[in-house]
């Protein structure tokens, strides 16, 4: 009998070749690839790594239109004497399913604003309000032994009282979640409002809303 | 003997070649050694990460030593176990009351739950057939991930942070929409109450009143907190559930109720007022009703593979055998027999082989410092003193003296009040 070693040998490696295991290097349950270097990365794009939360592109483009829109908002902006306005987190309020610290958004509209008002508004830092008092209280002897002034009176002119605030911001984060169990995406749209509140009268002088929805879907190794 | 006149590539064999003969015999033994060593399993085991003690004591410098257990393995087991085991160390750090390394522990416990994983490398391997579901990165199941919210929660609560905590919970409820059982999404009812408790210390009781309101669908006998409550004790109690691959090729996730545990409520006791806790949530409930997975899909797709090539790889091997055991029969043929004999022998090994090695087990990690029941009470602080003694009791109402604990209602915001006990 005459077999054709060609064909054995075809055979041979076709039919080991499917029954050949895959390499098996279970072993390695780690990552052991080499540390990444730190990067600086734009804050207004999307990072390395995203969900379905608020990120930094979200909060840097939301204070930016903010922004520009109270610059544009004449009765903020374009007074004849400048309005003091307070611009902190503690009426913003957080009502949303993201965590976060709501000071990155209302420290950057405040920073930025600041700026670019170039002393068409005017800034009461009332979360240092504390801090001043303290500094008052050095300076007008209420701490010192026999109610004598601690430390001098600075530079600056005194004035009986600080500064009230004529506008506050507001506002409020808001989302709404959505799973298809089906198919594992999820999704979450934020509604950020903001409002500037006259603090006599209660009037609302400006509002802005920004919103945006993200979905995601995870791996279905997940799911 | 090899023809001068054939080309290179072709080989005659000649049957009656002595040569033939002797491989042939080697061949037998070779293939019958092979078919012999073939039932032989393979284990899974996961490398450790080389930490330097230099780097490991570093790391461990800032944190108690009872907690030393649990960061050791965050950083020896790697990414492949660290939300598992940040979970871990973060309850364990909750328990010793280091609130901030807890925080620590549950931020990146969180980021890694809330990160998408979409083409990643080890849930990529995870899927195919040469790697068990366990090789990806641990992300828990539905109840897990809700689990670790509701710490982060808590811990939002202890430093004032209703907003953070209510956006927590409502974080944790959403994972358990991925349950496939309709009925069961989003019923964690311990959860929806926290939120509603939540917003109620914001001083929404609108939003609050929705919450309880919900709570009481899954929870008839709830009783919805006077709006002058302003304390939250919570009691947990009992052991983890536990995972266990079952069915064929323990291809599907089952759970079992955690064991080892006698207690089965709690009573705060303050002076001579006695406060016993409403059972808001069953954990082992909510591992439990989630429904199938679709990983679940992928797992089955590899029972069958692993099957079939199990059966064929049988068939040919016992074919092999006996061809072999006959060859002798063949006479002058004996030698080229017994070749294809070893030829189909050594597919079927290797079809067995690829069954062997086709990973079919769910991933059966899982949390195990969880508690399997959580009690709440709300009371008003001018009702209670602020140190109470809570009470574990057995399922028939009796007492477990030795699990009694004293506990101090931690004040938060010169508002509020809460408490957090575990029995062990």
């Amino acid at each position: 009998m005459k077999i054709s070693a060609g064909i054995i040998l075809l055979t041979l490696v076709s039919l080991i070749g499917c029954a050949t295991p895959p390499p098996y290097t279970q072993q390695t349950g780690v990552d052991s690839s080499p540390g990444r270097p730190t990067v600086y990365e734009d804050v207004n794009t999307p990072g390395r790594v995203a969900g379905i939360g608020l990120e930094s592109q979200d909060v840097a483009s939301m204070t930016d239109k903010m922004m520009g829109d109270m610059l544009a908002t004449p009765i903020l902006a374009n007074r004849n004497v400048p309005p003091r306005v307070i611009i902190d987190s503690e009426y913003f309020r957080n009502e949303s399913s993201s965590r976060i610290n709501k000071n990155i958004i209302t420290d950057r509209l405040r920073v930025n604003l600041n700026r670019a008002s170039n002393g068409r508004m005017l800034f009461v830092g009332r979360h240092y309000a504390d801090m001043v008092e303290k500094e008052r209280s050095l300076k007008r002897g209420a701490d010192g032994a026999d109610g004598a002034p601690v430390v001098d009176r600075g530079t600056i002119k005194a004035s009986r009282s600080t500064l009230g605030g004529d506008f506050r911001l507001g506002g409020r984060i808001t989302t709404l979640d959505a799973v298809n169990t089906e198919s594992g995406q999820a999704s979450r749209t934020h509604q950020i409002i903001y409002e500037m509140v006259d603090l006599e009268s209660g009037l609302i002088v400006w509002s802005g809303i920004y919103d945006f929805k993200k979905s995601a879907r995870d791996n279905i190794i997940y799911r | 003997m090899i023809s001068k006149n054939q080309p290179a590539t072709t080989l005659f064999i000649d049957r009656g070649c002595p040569l033939i003969r002797f491989f042939a015999a080697r061949f037998n033994r070779w293939v019958l050694c092979c078919l012999l060593v073939s039932g032989c399993a393979s284990t899974t085991d996961y490398e450790i990460v080389q930490v330097s003690d230099g780097v490991m004591t570093a790391y461990l410098e800032n944190k108690p030593s009872l907690l030393h257990y649990h960061y050791t393995r965050v950083l020896r087991e790697g990414r492949r176990n660290l939300v598992l085991n940040h979970m871990r160390a973060g309850l364990a750090a909750m328990e010793l009351g280091e609130f901030d390394l807890a925080e620590e522990s549950f931020d990146i416990a969180l980021l890694n739950i809330e990160s998408v994983y979409t083409d990643d490398e080890n849930a990529a391997k995870a899927r195919s057939l040469w790697y068990e579901e366990g090789r990806k990165d641990f992300k828990g199941e539905p109840y897990e991930r809700a689990m670790a919210y509701y710490y982060r929660g808590l811990l939002y609560i202890l430093k004032g942070d209703y907003e953070n905590a209510r956006a927590s919970f409502k974080g944790g409820l959403l994972q358990d929409t991925m349950a496939e059982e309709t009925t069961y999404q989003a019923d964690f009812a311990l959860l929806i109450f926290l939120e509603g408790w939540s917003s109620m210390m914001l001083g929404d009781w609108d939003m609050a009143q929705a919450s309880f309101k919900e709570v009481q669908k899954y929870r008839p006998d709830f009783v919805i907190p006077h709006r002058d409550h302003n304390v939250l004790l919570i009691a947990e109690t009992g052991n983890a559930p536990r995972k266990m691959a079952v069915g064929r090729g323990g291809a599907a996730l089952g759970f079992i109720e955690g064991q080892g545990s006698r207690e089965d409520g709690i009573r705060f006791v303050s002076g001579q007022s006695a406060y016993t806790g409403f059972p808001i949530e069953n954990i082992f409930w909510q591992a439990n009703t989630r429904g199938g997975r679709q990983v679940d899909h992928i797992l089955a797709g590899k029972v069958s593979f692993r099957e079939t090539n199990e059966v064929m790889g049988q068939t040919l091997t016992q074919l092999s055998l006996a061809t072999l055991s006959m060859s002798p029969q063949f006479g002058d043929d004996a030698g080229v027999v017994a070749i294809v004999a070893g030829i189909i022998g050594l597919v079927g090994l290797g079809q067995q082989a690829v069954a062997e090695r086709t990973q079919t087990q769910a991933d059966t990690r899982y949390w195990d410092n969880l508690p399997d029941r959580v009690h709440v009470v709300t009371l008003n602080s001018e009702d209670s003193d602020r140190d109470l003694k809570a009470e574990f009791i057995k399922p028939n109402g009796r007492r477990i003296a030795n699990l009694d604990k004293k506990i101090t209602i931690t004040p938060v915001n010169d508002r509020s009040g809460f408490a957090w006990v575990r029995p062990r």
